[in-house]
């Protein structure tokens, strides 16, 4: 039974009882106006909320994250099962760790991406992702501070919806590699094959992609 | 400085989540070591986060797994126990995640005499290839190819030089089994490297020590 909502600071979310439809019941009348995607600011306050242990905040990021998981572990090559195993360690770890999530070093949704990806390769390819311990003391740090622009929130979450931006506008050509890269489980090489490409066309559009995006996010921070 | 770091792409699959368990301990060990590629993966990642956010669509999830998760919030998972610096977290040498594999600091490590030059322990072998420390005499030549894969070498003491290139602590170089190369550790110092190999490895039994005798090591 879907719980009634505390009233959250934004609008954007479709009643909770039209999202949990089940997915193979359509239905027979459109239902509300499908929402703007909820901005980088709504999804910190709610994973704060999350932190408190709020269940329904919770729930909506849920709501959120659960398909968009569930259809990359999909693309990356999970059945049914797999992928909901994945989606389901994934969002456990988001309620245990919350209180570990930073909104000025990284924006909620790559976070949640990070957990995914260390959960498939886990959970799916029964492996490690090795990861750098910044508390390391072997680490070495940079000279100058490089990521003075991410130590603010908002700045933070401006740099990400830039970065969505960026990708929404990269040339066709890019923006597919890119997806590859991302959502097919293979090699540059394989990417290569599937395309005809030459490999070294596929190294440099994604440099390029790279370095477009790159570039849209000094504009903004320095504009 | 110049540094030799992992290539762009290398970054990506590991970035990505595609990169094998070996790759993946060479990025993650240099990365502890560079605060540049640090940056690019940090970048990789953001444009992850971007893309599920708005490329990937959306795949409903049934209401099982709902159910599943919703029930498990309750449940306490027991907290973290404190962690003690020992001398394993302690070795500078060693970055984090290279030491979980490694098992204790540097110092402890029992090698295995691989040839009179080299000593080694293999860290990891599976199907995806083999991840190892080798230990290479100053002044000795680097071991002979032994692998049909990639190989990725991570200096983390002392250097090696490599048709003119000096490659010292954090540095990466990739080659194939193809590459014609005879690096040479300095004299100044011993040189302790990572290496991981994909694909098959050929084996390093008799015959192949009596080759490298043979070719001088």
């Amino acid at each position: 039974m879907p719980v009634a909502k505390k009233s959250l600071a934004t609008t954007r979310y479709p009643p909770l009882t039209a999202r949990m439809m089940p997915p193979d019941v359509s239905p027979a009348a459109p239902t509300a106006v499908t929402p703007a995607p909820p901005t980088a600011a709504d999804m910190d306050g709610l994973l704060l909320r999350v932190a408190a242990h709020d269940k329904a905040a919770f729930s909506d990021v849920f709501d959120h994250f659960a398909p968009r998981l569930n259809a990359y572990m999909r693309k990356l090559g999970a059945d049914a099962t797999q992928a909901e195993e994945v989606v389901q360690e994934t969002m456990l770890q988001v309620w245990r760790k919350a209180g570990h999530f930073n909104a000025a070093k990284a924006s909620a949704s790559t976070w949640v991406f990070t957990i995914a990806r260390n959960k498939r390769i886990d959970l799916l390819r029964k492996a490690r992702h090795p990861e750098v311990d910044l508390d390391d003391p072997a680490l070495v740090h940079a000279q100058v501070e490089t990521d003075r622009a991410a130590s603010d929130p908002a700045e933070t979450r401006s740099t990400t919806d830039a970065l969505q931006l960026a990708i929404a506008s990269l040339p066709p050509e890019q923006a597919e590699l890119i997806q590859l890269a991302f959502f097919e489980d293979k090699a540059h090489g394989e990417i290569a094959g599937l395309r005809k490409l030459p490999l070294g066309t596929v190294k440099s559009r994604l440099r390029l992609a790279l370095g477009k995006l790159r570039h849209q996010l000094k504009k903004r921070e320095t504009a | 400085m110049t540094r030799s770091c992992p290539p762009h792409d290398l970054l990506m699959t590991y970035a990505a989540g595609t990169a094998s368990e070996g790759a993946g301990l060479v990025v993650a060990t240099h990365l502890a070591l560079c605060p540049c590629c640090r940056a690019q993966v940090n970048e990789m990642e953001q444009m992850g986060g971007a893309l599920l956010e708005r490329a990937c669509g959306e795949q409903p999830v049934s209401q099982t797994c709902r159910e599943k998760v919703m029930a498990m919030l309750d449940e306490t998972t027991p907290p973290p126990s404190a962690i003690t610096p020992t001398e394993t977290s302690l070795c500078r040498v060693l970055p984090a995640p290279l030491r979980d594999y490694v098992g204790c600091g540097l110092s402890k490590v029992s090698w295995k005499k691989l040839t009179g030059a080299i000593d080694r322990i293999v860290l990891k072998e599976c199907h995806e290839g083999r991840a190892q420390l080798m230990r290479i005499k100053a002044g000795s030549r680097m071991p002979e190819h032994g692998h049909t894969g990639p190989e990725y070498t991570l200096v983390l003491q002392g250097a090696y030089r490599d048709q003119g290139q000096l490659y010292r602590r954090g540095d990466v170089s990739c080659c194939s089994a193809s590459t014609i190369h005879q690096p040479t550790a300095e004299a100044t110092e011993d040189c302790i490297c990572l290496v991981v190999t994909e694909g098959k490895t050929k084996p390093t039994g008799l015959l192949q020590r009596l080759a490298c005798m043979v070719t001088g090591f």
